[in-house]
């Protein structure tokens, strides 16, 4: 148990630079985006009422072309932009985790390898490391949320605003609810999901680098396998059985098999990085 | 630690053995004189650090000079060069010996008549400065 | 003792290791020779577990493969395996960290032996300090098996004099130590067996000082016989 947390420790510390560089730019981004989307329509604003009385003209504006909230703040490049480059940074480090301990310019594979731990624990590590960085990321964004909601609302003029809580932006925002969804549950199933996702990745990788050529054909296909794997229950009871089952039941079998495929991943893997993996 | 630095750049033959050429050093520093009767010598360890030679090397070539006599280890004791003149004198007879074989070994092809030899070894001898004799 | 028996290893159809069989004792330095590509290294990489084999058993003080082996021996490579950022001072600490069996005060004599600067960098490291780091790094642990990879390729005369020095000294002794080289010139007089491989097959094993004792005849001497064919 010691083992594995101090190597944990050390996997997010050889990101930690990456990890950090990717937060300060989804922080300054969004700030950027808040700022320039309240700019933009203030601007727009300005253009029109400029020369009328103030307050009735703006009124007018608002009633015309419609009021700003916060949550014109998401839809642009700035705000949206951090979040797409830290997810693709996430997904390139899910391989990259993994190949640069082969392919970097020192092999220090062999050294995790000489380890006197038990091998699952670098799999298991890897895997946690990748989890907790994830929802290092989500954690940022949270607490970035109200940060920005009261940065918009101090330079945005109460007369072109639109409040919401910042529960209600996130909530009504598409991409939102997918990686911020409302209820605990759901995200447990998203994230829980996803962690799996990154489960078979990583035992896939394994697959290759135990058989080389052949393992690249074994790993999609173990990929192939337990995609099916999981879309089997959804396929058996809406699509052939349909109303055998309940929705809830449904998704309890559905969780118990991304459960399923996360065990057999692990079990796989770690027999795998103990006896077949080849430095 | 009491016993003298034995620090020596020896060129090793590698075709003879090495616990020998190490025996053979040993013997040919009793002969001279420089290792002394009682004197006490390094330990194996020791040994093999100043020689730079394996330890085993040094290990066996304790016990075949313990075996001839050559040294002794009581105990827990550092190993001392053997006190018995007899076995010194016989070491520096065996050098003496051997090295006079390979000398004869390699001037006999050339067919030189005893007292020309002689002659030839008296002026070589003392041209280099040897130790006083004749 | 570490016995190698009849290990075969291939790499699609191509043969490396070719029902290799050998001993390497506790207490003596044992030598893999060879040209470059008879698969030495791969025999090394085998023994300490990097490497699974495709035939044969190698057991470790009579026990296959398990995590405990890595308490048991060490193996120092050719290449340099720890990251080039890190320092000389945070990889130390790192095997800290890890090994239980670090032994830290040998650690610090090596550290002095090879004059190391702890503030330099893997990455920037000469081949010949990089071979001392490794060496340090290896030698640190109290294990029973010190594995190394070619450690004179490729550096300076006085960097391999003081990689010699080593064992000659109380740092190998008692442990059992297996190296690699292909060129023995300098370290023939310092092995107590030599393994001759050719082709991944073990062609010749002896004690060195028996085939002195008996045959009057170097290790390179039995190379020649060996490798003329």
């Amino acid at each position: 148990m010691k083992s594995f947390v101090k190597l944990v420790n050390f996997e997010i510390n050889r990101f930690a630079k990456i990890y950090w560089s990717l937060v300060a730019i989804t922080i300054l981004s969004q700030f950027t985006s808040v700022f320039l989307t309240v700019h933009c329509y203030i601007s727009q604003a300005n253009g029109i009422v400029y020369h009328q009385s103030l307050p009735t003209a703006q009124l007018a504006y608002v009633k015309h072309y419609g009021s700003i909230s916060f949550i014109d703040c998401f839809g642009t490049v700035w705000f949206m932009g951090p979040i797409a480059l830290c997810a693709a940074a996430m997904v390139f480090y899910i391989f990259l985790i993994w190949y640069r301990d082969w392919y970097g310019k020192h092999t220090f594979i062999y050294r995790l390898f000489m380890l006197p731990v038990e091998r699952w624990n670098l799999y298991l590590a890897k895997a946690a490391s990748i989890l907790l960085m994830v929802l290092g990321f989500i954690a940022v964004q949270i607490i970035l949320l109200p940060v920005e909601h009261f940065f918009f609302n101090a330079i945005t003029p109460r007369i072109y605003r639109m409040d919401m809580t910042v529960a209600d932006a996130v909530l009504s925002f598409p991409y939102f609810n997918l990686l911020l969804p409302g209820a605990a549950i759901d995200f447990l199933f998203h994230y829980g999901l996803g962690f799996t996702v990154v489960l078979v990745i990583f035992t896939a990788i394994l697959l290759e680098r135990s058989f080389r050529m052949k393992g690249i054909l074994l790993g999609l296909l173990y990929g192939f396998l337990s995609f099916v794997l999981f879309w089997t229950p959804d396929f058996l009871f809406e699509v052939l059985l349909p109303g055998v089952l309940h929705q809830q039941e449904l998704l309890w079998i559905e969780v118990a098999t991304t459960a399923i495929i996360a065990g057999y991943s692990i079990l796989l893997g770690g027999y795998l990085i103990k006896y077949k993996a080849t430095v | 630690m009491g016993a003298i630095q034995i620090i020596a750049e020896i060129k090793w033959n590698n075709r003879d053995p090495v616990y020998i050429q190490v025996i053979r050093y040993f013997k040919t520093r009793i002969a001279s004189g420089s290792l002394e009767a009682g004197q006490e010598i390094p330990s194996r360890r020791e040994l093999a650090a100043m020689l730079k030679i394996n330890p085993n090397t040094a290990q066996r070539a304790y016990k075949e000079m313990e075996e001839q006599g050559l040294i002794h280890t009581e105990r827990n004791l550092p190993s001392r060069i053997t006190t018995d003149r007899d076995v010194l004198a016989g070491v520096r007879e065996e050098l003496i010996q051997s090295a006079l074989a390979d000398f004869l070994d390699s001037i006999r092809p050339m067919d030189i008549p005893l007292e020309e030899l002689l002659e030839l070894v008296k002026r070589q001898y003392r041209g280099k400065g040897g130790a006083g004799h004749d | 003792m570490i016995e190698v028996m009849e290990v075969t290893k291939k790499y699609g159809r191509k043969k490396v290791l070719d029902s290799l069989s050998f001993t390497a004792e506790k207490g003596e330095i044992t030598c893999l020779i060879g040209v470059n590509g008879t698969g030495k290294t791969t025999t090394l990489k085998a023994i300490a577990g990097l490497v699974p084999v495709s035939k044969g058993k190698i057991l470790i003080d009579g026990e296959p493969y398990n995590k405990h082996i890595y308490e048991k021996l060490a193996f120092i490579p050719d290449a340099p395996i720890m990251l080039p950022r890190m320092k000389i001072k945070d990889v130390i600490l790192f095997m800290r960290d890890f090994y239980p069996d670090w032994n830290a005060l040998r650690a610090k004599d090596l550290f002095h032996f090879f004059k190391l600067n702890e503030n330099d960098r893997i990455g920037d490291l000469s081949k010949g300090n990089m071979a001392k780091v490794n060496l340090l790094l290896g030698l640190s642990l109290d294990v029973d098996y010190v594995l190394m990879d070619e450690p004179f390729s490729g550096i300076d005369i006085f960097s391999r004099e003081q990689i010699a020095d080593v064992f000659a000294s109380g740092l190998v002794e008692n442990r059992g130590v297996l190296i690699t080289t292909h060129e023995i010139n300098d370290i023939e007089h310092l092995l107590d067996k030599a393994v001759l491989l050719g082709d991944g097959k073990v062609l010749r094993k002896f004690y060195t000082e028996d085939i002195r004792s008996s045959e009057g005849k170097s290790v390179v001497d039995i190379m020649r016989e060996v490798y003329r064919q």
